[in-house]
């Protein structure tokens, strides 16, 4: 596979806005979960990991005024692709050749569930329906930055901005283009939260993932994104890329809509295929940052099928959910940055809140220190409705 | 350049489900609003298998099946999926409940089968198909962005088969939302239809096929001379030049402000090149370029005089997608 | 104890969409999962919903469903023991 560089990326979530403030957090085993603060619903017994600014702060850091329009998807997507975009190097008028391709499942669900009960007044009206849909959420993020080459939203769920890398490179490597910025980004809403308490998987404590009395998870919100590039490009710009993205795999599980099989067979095919791609074998790996979500099923399933990869060159593992909550669309990429400032300054993201065994299940590392170099991770992002992916990152 | 086929396609919409009747004698109507003419779904799937499904998932699934049916593979290397309201119905079934009940006793299977990725996973779960399976939400491109994907995948060699599918649904609250921000029933317009329509994408020269899909460009806000290149690689890479193009097939549809962004690139590009507007046809709604390119693509097979058909699909916020296809 | 069971029936077979089954077809003592009607854990959920919904009954553990859910006699006797509304 042609070499895939990385060359910028950028991420918001409940432990920080931007990578400085993110990796404080990871390496001081500092939790962003905590009690609900800026949604407005009542179920505050359920803690969350929220992105510890108000709508009216993110439009305050990005200078712009509040507008009724707004989605907090969008918002926190904004401030995670200027990040992105800035180290990257890329301006308004390079946008005009990249194509941006985000993830999302919420989009403008906020806007909708906050504006379903009023008569519709035309600019509530507007504001519900014209920023309502996922590709709309899409389109407020790049809007300040200027006019990509095309756009494009996905939406599997937990998977989704994970999806969203793989279509990215999918597309430099059928030169497309030389230069794509993918990634995700989701706001809690109530509609969600409410879903997932229906589906009785969410923990009224910090989620345990891997631990053998977990209950479930926390959510979370959050958005990141990566600039890729094919080597041409990087050349022709003189950029000095750290990172690659070597593999990637995206398999369905084609079991239930909201559970993973027992033998994780659609996380093992997804694992499995980021190997092959990558060239590269599963000793070769340093560190696996798990989907770990801390869901009595997930955690089981996927404990199997990363044994079922692995055998007995099982590197350590981890999930950071227990950091941010879960961040469903937006996972995919956010834990890709966590992977690539492990990859940087060579440490392992340790799981928090794990204190017993699961039988038969991953023992899941909390100590950062690593036993040699990190230089491939692969970290997993599985959705409802069996939608597995998994990427491969490596240090250059 | 790999060969892509088109081997088979099936629509449930409001014409004549599962059929291409809508060649010879379509349905028309006067209303704004039209819900999908549906198959009978207990000739297709089990009641217990399908008790959960909403109406959207149902109808994917009835075209899913028959296509398989009809070309006989099991399992495609990839099921790829565009919608962009997802299972609207049961959305918003949830916010009525959270109006009603506060934020208590919600329908989990609602939930459940409200995400947008829940058609494709239906369709796998169903069809235990474990290859490549991903969703694109994406406004009015959502489907074309499904092509694209299966293009790109089959060029890598990665995939030799994709189901690629285009869904959607209309709700009547939502309808008249869509109506007050004139998206929708606007007068002259034609109707808000509901749609679903599966593909099977192959690249196998050997099987029986509709036509033969010969490329794809998309992209956002492009000048007139990036619309120009495009048109130009497109004919290029297929071998062909704008003489062999039949016919122009457009999302135009009776709505001012939709309708001016075409006849700007129709002037453009395709100045005295036969156009047909597949949304007469088969209505308004995110999804309905999936009915284009199923249009196309049976018509290609049944009329002798076209050779090529190029499809355009523009959106209000900048989105533009070609699609060529021919014999 | 006989209204509430047919009651039950009919909001069970509505909640779950059950399109094909009538009342007469549930026995009172058949299990409801695995066997009998064979239905999942999704359909556990649904029914901890009916039973806030309609009964005003609160289970905040799923598994308690195992034993409530366990055929039409069961979770009646435990609506009649248990309901607020």
């Amino acid at each position: 596979m042609i070499p895939i560089y990385i060359t910028g990326s950028g991420v918001v979530s409940a432990i920080g806005v931007g990578k400085e403030a993110t990796l404080a957090a990871l390496q001081a085993g500092q939790t962003g979960v905590r009690k609900l603060k800026y949604l407005d619903s009542c179920h505050d017994e359920l803690p969350v990991g929220e992105v510890q600014l108000s709508n009216h702060e993110m439009n305050q850091l990005m200078g712009v005024a509040d507008d009724l329009r707004h989605t907090r998807t969008a918002l926190m997507g904004r401030l995670a692709l200027r990040e992105a975009l800035k180290e990257a190097r890329l301006e308004r008028d390079d946008l005009k050749a990249i194509p941006f391709i985000s993830a999302t499942t919420v989009g403008g669900m906020d806007r909708r569930e906050a504006y379903y009960a009023q008569e519709a007044e035309c600019d509530d009206v507007h504001a519900e329906i014209s920023t309502h849909h996922c590709g709309s959420s899409t389109e407020m993020i790049a809007e300040p930055f200027g006019e990509f080459a095309s756009m494009a939203t996905l939406s599997t769920a937990c998977s989704s901005a994970t999806n969203a890398l793989i279509t990215g490179a999918n597309m430099l490597r059928c030169g497309m283009a030389d230069i794509v910025v993918v990634g995700g980004s989701e706001s809690l809403s109530k509609f969600h939260l409410n879903g997932f308490n229906a589906l009785m998987i969410l923990d009224h404590e910090q989620c345990r993932p891997f631990d053998r009395d977990r209950a479930g998870l926390n959510l979370g919100e959050g958005a990141a994104y990566l600039v890729l590039e094919t080597e041409a490009s990087v050349k022709r710009r003189g950029v000095k890329p750290q990172f690659v993205l070597s593999g990637y795999g995206n398999a369905c599980d084609a079991f239930h809509q909201t559970a993973s099989s027992p033998d994780g067979e659609g996380a093992y095919l997804a694992m499995q295929e980021a190997l092959q791609l990558a060239g590269l074998k599963p000793e070769d790996i340093q560190y696996i940052n798990a989907h770990g979500t801390g869901t009595p099923n997930n955690d089981e399933s996927e404990s199997h099928a990363i044994q079922r990869v692995f055998g007995e060159h099982l590197p350590p593992v981890s999930s950071t959910k227990s950091f941010t909550g879960h961040t469903t669309s937006a996972s995919g990429s956010i834990e890709a940055v966590f992977c690539l400032l492990a990859l940087q300054h060579q440490f392992l993201l340790p799981n928090l809140n794990w204190h017993e065994p699961m039988e038969d299940g991953i023992i899941p590392v909390m100590e950062q220190k690593p036993q040699g170099e990190i230089r491939h991770i692969l970290s997993n992002a599985f959705g409802f409705g069996g939608n597995d992916s998994s990427i491969i990152l490596s240090k250059l | 350049m790999k060969k892509v086929f088109i081997q088979a396609a099936e629509q449930v919409s409001i014409q004549e489900p599962l059929s291409e009747q809508w060649m010879t004698e379509p349905l028309s109507y006067d209303e704004p609003l039209v819900k999908a003419q549906n198959p009978a779904f207990r000739d297709y799937m089990a009641a217990n298998e399908a008790r959960r499904m909403g109406g959207l998932m149902k109808r994917a699934l009835v075209t899913t099946l028959k296509v398989l049916k009809e070309t006989g593979i099991e399992h495609p290397d990839a099921i790829i999926t565009g919608t962009c309201l997802g299972s609207l119905d049961y959305t918003e079934r949830i916010l009525d409940a959270m109006l009603e009940n506060g934020e208590e006793a919600l329908s989990p299977t609602h939930f459940m089968q409200s995400t947008h990725n829940t058609v494709g996973s239906a369709l796998a779960i169903y069809t235990k198909t474990h290859g490549y399976n991903t969703t694109y939400s994406h406004g009015s491109i959502s489907f074309d962005l499904t092509v694209q994907d299966a293009w790109m995948q089959m060029q890598l060699s990665k995939i030799s088969t994709a189901l690629v599918g285009g869904h959607d649904e209309m709700t009547e609250d939502y309808f008249s939302k869509l109506q007050q921000v004139g998206f929708v029933g606007v007068e002259g317009m034609v109707p808000c239809g509901e749609m679903a329509m599966s593909m099977m994408l192959n690249t196998d020269p050997s099987v029986d096929h509709l036509a033969e899909l010969a490329g794809i460009r998309m992209s956002f806000r492009p000048s007139r001379e990036q619309l120009q290149q495009q048109l130009d690689s497109l004919l290029g890479e297929a071998d062909m030049t704008l003489a062999d193009v039949s016919l122009v097939m457009t999302g135009m549809n009776g709505n001012p402000a939709n309708d001016q962004l075409y006849k700007a690139t129709l002037e453009m590009l395709f100045p005295d090149k036969p156009t047909m507007d597949y949304k007469r046809v088969f209505g308004e709604n995110y999804t309905a370029s999936a009915l284009g390119l199923y249009a196309a693509a049976h018509l290609l097979k049944q009329k002798e005089d076209l050779k090529a058909i190029l499809l355009l699909n523009q959106t209000e916020t900048g989105d533009c997608s070609m699609m060529l296809i021919k014999k | 104890m006989e209204d509430l069971v047919l009651e039950l029936k009919n909001e069970i077979i509505e909640a779950l969409n059950l399109e094909d089954v009538k009342p007469e077809d549930i026995n009172d003592d058949d299990p409801l999962f695995g066997s009998g009607l064979g239905l999942d854990s999704i359909d556990a959920l649904e029914l901890i919903v009916l039973l806030e919904r309609k009964y005003g009954i609160k289970l905040k553990d799923p598994n308690k469903g195992k034993e409530v859910f366990k055929s039409i006699n069961v979770m009646a006797k435990f609506i009649t023991e248990n309901r607020t509304k």
